[in-house]
């Protein structure tokens, strides 16, 4: 009963904002990880320049409806990005360059770990819009409407289940060119958004890069 | 955070607790995991002594059973049928007494077997997502279900947990007389009958939760080995039952620990654990009866 007592504090206590798994109650950590946590996202964003990044969703939300998609039309919600970007708080002393920028990088994932995240970011998409997410998969096309569709798709560690998160290259790329074989392994990083297309919500890594 | 390649312990728990208060979906998994093996464990030591180890197999496949039909009638919360559905087997497997037509075991074997094909054929008839054989693979081995959990499921996780636990600790006297000796229990005026359809019920909660974490398939494990991991070393009641739950619990956190770091599914790793731990208590068994000579 204690055990299941203090289980369910934890489950009330412990949380992040925007993570759908409850409000900081002000109980406090035991290990003063999240005061660690919380000191570098604050130094995080400082030398990431955040404001770089709502500076791109205002300008990519202004494009948006100027761009004429041959391919597909959609509509977006206008998403506010979250305040607290969620960072993996130990990543950034030893990742590469190019994943300093990543608010969740996958790479540095097991495939245990990147199926769950995966699998939660379609759950509850409302907590990851606006992160800067950096997934590496098989690349994938699906075509359908007369819409093509870009995916990395990545496995679980059975490998017998499969998620697939749609990417939309940035205006750098050049289609067929530029973009990879299908089934070639590609990294990709892009800025994790919504849309409406029908009565159904989808997302999309926005203006994403190849690695 | 949790990468491949070779870490140092201090790197390990620091990425442990950093894990937990970073995802969410760790945490919840964390804890679902812990009072799942708490509460199998408990039942575990009553059902090998009842010699009623494999009900969780039986008991684990009428669920898997019941989840395909409320698959196909596109139920948003499945426990609403899983739950009644499994009850109603585990009261009619562990109420039928000796002069049942069918006996014990081979009752378990029908039904087990029975709602396994009967649960996949209606899954492939009725086929609500694309990727049927993900979804059966997924819910026989419990690859990551545990760690897809909302807090819905985590609420009514800790909720039925803790309704399971209360009633092992209040019915704690009833329950050991009821499994080592039912027919004195029942001279001396206990209501056996009863008890044994309180433990079916208690056990059908703790099969249809412990499905989160390890699958359909692999849910004997967790109720089998901590219980008999723990009657390698000791041989009195209360000391079997206290050292399998701490057992249970240290696996099942150590399972869930690997396969978040190694990328290996989240069930089998478990049971992997389990096995390792049943294989030390054996040698300190062991041990421990050479040197006492």
């Amino acid at each position: 009963m204690i055990l299941c007592m203090g289980l369910t504090l934890g489950l009330m206590g412990c949380g992040q904002e925007g993570q759908g798994g409850g409000k900081k109650s002000g109980v406090p950590s035991p290990y003063g990880v999240k005061e660690v946590v919380q000191a570098q996202k604050d130094k995080e964003d400082e030398a990431k320049g955040i404001d770089a990044l709502k500076n791109q969703e205002k300008k990519t939300t202004g494009e948006e409806e100027e761009k004429v998609d041959a391919t597909r039309e959609k509509s977006e919600p206008v998403e506010e990005p979250s305040e607290e970007s969620k960072k993996d708080p130990v990543k950034e002393s030893e990742t590469p360059a190019e994943s300093v920028n990543a608010d969740v990088d996958l790479t540095v994932m097991s495939s245990t770990m990147v199926y769950s995240e995966v699998y939660n970011m379609m759950y509850t998409p409302e907590d990851y819009v606006g992160k800067v997410i950096k997934i590496q998969g098989q690349y994938a096309v699906s075509e359908a409407g007369g819409n093509r569709y870009d995916l990395c798709v990545i496995q679980d560690a059975t490998a017998c289940c499969a998620q697939g998160m749609e990417f939309l290259l940035s205006d750098a790329y050049a289609y067929p060119g530029d973009y990879p074989e299908v089934g070639d392994e590609i990294t990709v990083m892009g800025t994790f958004v919504t849309y409406m297309e029908g009565e159904y919500m989808y997302c999309t890594l926005q203006d994403a890069q190849l690695f | 955070m949790l990468r491949k390649g070779r870490v140092s312990e201090m790197e390990l728990i620091s990425a442990i607790i950093e894990a937990s208060v970073t995802y969410d979906f760790i945490r919840r998994a964390f804890i679902v995991g812990v009072l799942i093996a708490l509460c199998s464990s408990l039942l575990g030591v009553t059902l090998v002594l009842k010699r009623f180890s494999f009900i969780g197999d039986g008991l684990s496949h009428v669920a898997f059973g019941a989840m395909a039909i409320a698959s196909v009638l596109k139920m948003t919360n499945q426990m609403a049928l899983v739950l009644p559905v499994t009850v109603l087997c585990a009261v009619l497997l562990l109420r039928t007494g000796q002069n049942a037509k069918i006996k014990g075991d081979a009752l378990i074997a029908m039904i087990s077997v029975g709602a396994l094909a009967f649960g996949y054929l209606i899954m492939n008839l009725f086929p609500g997502e694309s990727n049927v054989s993900g979804d059966v693979c997924s819910t026989l081995f419990g690859s990551i279900s545990i760690l897809t959990l909302t807090m819905e499921e985590v609420w009514v996780c800790v909720a039925l947990s803790a309704v399971v636990i209360a009633i092992f600790l209040v019915f704690y006297h009833k329950i050991f007389a009821v499994t080592f000796d039912e027919n004195f229990a029942k001279a001396s005026g206990i209501r056996t009958g009863a008890y044994n359809l309180l433990i079916a019920v208690v056990i059908a909660v703790i099969i249809v939760l412990a499905m989160n974490l390890v699958g359909s398939l692999l849910i004997s494990a967790l109720v089998v080995f901590p219980a008999l991991s723990a009657m390698r070393i000791f041989h009195s009641f209360r000391a079997v039952t206290i050292f399998s739950a701490i057992l249970s619990v240290a696996c099942a956190f150590t399972g869930m620990v690997i396969s978040l770091f190694a990328g290996v599914p989240v069930g089998s790793t478990i049971v992997a654990v389990d096995v390792a731990a049943f294989a030390a208590c054996c040698l300190i068994g062991f041990a421990r009866k050479k040197l006492s000579r």
